[in-house]
Formats: C-alpha cells, sequence, structure tokens
C-alpha cells in the first residue's frame, strides 16, 4: 500500500483534476472576469486552508464544491455593494465564456454563454443547486454538498430548473 | 432541448488552457497570506486584552500610590479586568464555533446566522457588558481620585459633574454608533443569509 499523498501534492493535483469546479463556481457567481479570478484565487486558498482536515468521507469533487460554493457565498456578501453597483452596470452575458476550443460549435458558445446569463440571475440557492445538477451530480451528492435530504433536493431541483427555464424562454423548450 | 442537451452541453464546455501555473509560487503565497492571517488575529486579540490591562494597571498604580483610602479602585481595576476576561472569552468561542470551509451548505449558512445574531445581540447590549463596567470603573476611579485631590468642594463638584456630562456623551456616541452598525450591517446581511437559508431549505 502507498503512503498518502502529501498535503501540497494533493492540492496540486486537486486543482487541476478539478478546475473546471472553480472555473464554473466563479464564473456563475462573480461579475466580471477580474472579481472571477480574485473569487478563484479566494476558492483555491480556502480548498488550501481546509485540506488538512479532508478525512475522505466524501469524494474530492464533492468536497470541493461544498469549499467553493461555500466560499462564494460569503464571498459574494462581502462584495455586495460592488456587486449592486456592477448589477447596474455590467451584463453577466458579456462576461467572456470559458475560451472555446475547437470541439465547441458557435452555437454551443451562445448556448453556454446565454445559460450562464440565466445561471446569475438565479438566487445564490438556485444557482448552486443548478450547477451541481448541470455538472452531472447525483440527488445523493447534491445532498451531501447542500445539507438538505435527497427528496428536498428533487424539489428544490425542479424549482431551480423551472425559474432557469423561465430566464432561458425561447432557447430551451422544457428543463423537466 | 431538454435538461439532458442543457447538461451535454454544459459537460462539453471546454476550459482554455491558462499559463503553467507556478504551483511553487502558489505554495508560497498561500503560506505567507495564511501566516499573515494569523498575526493579524494574535495582535487584534491582543490589543483588545491589552488595552483593558494597560487601563487596569494605571488605575492599580493610582490606587496604590493613594494608600488605604485609594481602596474603591480595585474595584475599578476589577470591572477592567472582567471586562478583558468578556473579550478573550468571547474570542475563544468564536475559534471554538468556526465551522470549516467544507462543510455542507445549510450548516455554514446556520453557523453563520447564529454567530450575526451573537453580534446583533452583542452590539445591542453594549450598555450592560461594555458601557456599564467602563463608566462604572471610570466614575469609581474619577470620585477617588477627586475625593482625595487638595481642592475645595466646590471645585470637586464641578469636576465631577464635567466628567459625567463626558462619560455621558462618550456613553450616547458609542450606543449610537453600534446601533448603527446594527441597522447598516448586521440586520442587512442577516436578512439576506436567512433569505438564502430560506431559499435552499423550504421546500
Amino acid at each position: 500500500m502507498s503512503p498518502p499523498a502529501p498535503p501540497e501534492a494533493t492540492f496540486r493535483a486537486w486543482s487541476e483534476d478539478h478546475r473546471g469546479i472553480f472555473v464554473k463556481v466563479a464564473r456563475a457567481y462573480a461579475h466580471g472576469e477580474h472579481e472571477a479570478a480574485e473569487l478563484q484565487q479566494e476558492m483555491l486558498f480556502q480548498v488550501w486552508l481546509s485540506l488538512p482536515r479532508f478525512a475522505g468521507q466524501a469524494k474530492p469533487s464533492t468536497w470541493i464544491y461544498r469549499v467553493c460554493l461555500n466560499t462564494a457565498l460569503t464571498w459574494r456578501r462581502g462584495a455586495e455593494r460592488r456587486e449592486r453597483r456592477l448589477d447596474r452596470e455590467a451584463d453577466p452575458a458579456a462576461l467572456p465564456a470559458v475560451a472555446a476550443t475547437p470541439a465547441e460549435t458557435v452555437g454551443d458558445r451562445e448556448l453556454l454563454e446565454k445559460l450562464y446569463a440565466a445561471i446569475h440571475g438565479l438566487a445564490g440557492a438556485d444557482r448552486a443547486l443548478v450547477l451541481l445538477s448541470l455538472d452531472g451530480l447525483a440527488y445523493r451528492e447534491i445532498a451531501e454538498v447542500t445539507g438538505l435530504t435527497e427528496n428536498h433536493v428533487g424539489v428544490a431541483l425542479t424549482r431551480a430548473r423551472q425559474r432557469l427555464a423561465a430566464r432561458l424562454k425561447g432557447v430551451v423548450n422544457e428543463l423537466e | 432541448m431538454n435538461w439532458n442537451d442543457l447538461q451535454s452541453t454544459w459537460a462539453g464546455q471546454k476550459l482554455a488552457a491558462g499559463p503553467a501555473t507556478d504551483w511553487t509560487a502558489v505554495q508560497r503565497d498561500f503560506e505567507a497570506k495564511q501566516r499573515r492571517l494569523a498575526r493579524g488575529l494574535f495582535w487584534r486579540d491582543v490589543r483588545e486584552a491589552a488595552a483593558g490591562v494597560l487601563v487596569a494597571g494605571v488605575f492599580a498604580y493610582s490606587g496604590w500610590w493613594m494608600g488605604p483610602s485609594g481602596w474603591p479602585i480595585a474595584v475599578a481595576v476589577l470591572l477592567m479586568l472582567g471586562l478583558t476576561g468578556f473579550f478573550i472569552r468571547e474570542r475563544l468561542r468564536v475559534r471554538r464555533q468556526q465551522v470549516d470551509a467544507a462543510v455542507a451548505l445549510l450548516t455554514k449558512l446556520d453557523a453563520e446566522i447564529a454567530e450575526l445574531k451573537h453580534q446583533r445581540d452583542l452590539l445591542r447590549r453594549v450598555g450592560t457588558w461594555y458601557l456599564g463596567p467602563c463608566v462604572a470603573a471610570g466614575v469609581i476611579f474619577g470620585a477617588t481620585t477627586l475625593a482625595q485631590a487638595p481642592i475645595p468642594a466646590k471645585a470637586k463638584l464641578a469636576a465631577g459633574g464635567l466628567m459625567l456630562v463626558v462619560f455621558a456623551a462618550v456613553s450616547w456616541v458609542v450606543l449610537a454608533l453600534n446601533r448603527l452598525a446594527v441597522r447598516r450591517q448586521i440586520e442587512p446581511r442577516l436578512q439576506e443569509l436567512e433569505k438564502l437559508h430560506q431559499s435552499l431549505s423550504s421546500p
């Protein structure tokens, strides 16, 4: 049996393997590239701080989601005033999307940008649920991240999807 | 397009390859930030505790210098030391109750809401736990010092009256600032977190 990896090595590996979580949560909760970069840095720092206490009860991705969403929700609170100002000035849809790659079609890119803009318009809790669900987490895993029961996750998620669908009206027909 | 289509588009989003991360530099930055945070918290605690101890020390020295007639100042010293003890207990409580960043969202929200309510209650009751002991200690110290002062009785009364007016004015300002902090900072944030909690937890 190989010895456990030192926290530094785990931190590097997880930061790279789960980079998508940091990028997506930052993009969903921050306004503008600069704030998204700041939030990503803060989430990485919180992962760094909490990693020595990770005891392996959860999957790394679930654990990272918890840290990132907790950080994003708290971080937003601190930046609330600045955000209200930015809300008036900035259009979240204008945020540069996760840069396109040759594998993505123009249609996909446009849809992703609209999707991010719609997610931005949701309340903090709905935003978290939609992100987790879009990333394919099972109800049990979403329950682990949020602290809700699985049944409750189902109900809350249906509600969040309906709100998302309302914001994506004309883009998608149904989100059941 | 349904949810599954949306999920597959979402899953298909590719992350642009950013510049190569210098993990040694990141680690060094985080270690430095962690040290800065710890140092900042340590010195804030020291400042809060030291202020009370320093005032208690000045009172104690004055009482000792006055001799047996300065005994009431011992009460003022105890009040200031009690206040310092309260600050230390508060800091220890905050550290004990701090929740990890990796807990479930509801747990984190519960902890933040509980802490904010505690802070709100402390600010609302600042007259009881902070101003009361401070003013009482100040009045005891001032009255004992004035009683010993080689000045006419009328001058003692005037100085005592002035001291009470100053204490009352300072107390009023502190109370007003605390009420303002509750109204402008704590209450809005509390409402926001409670709303978030409710939106997450209500079926």
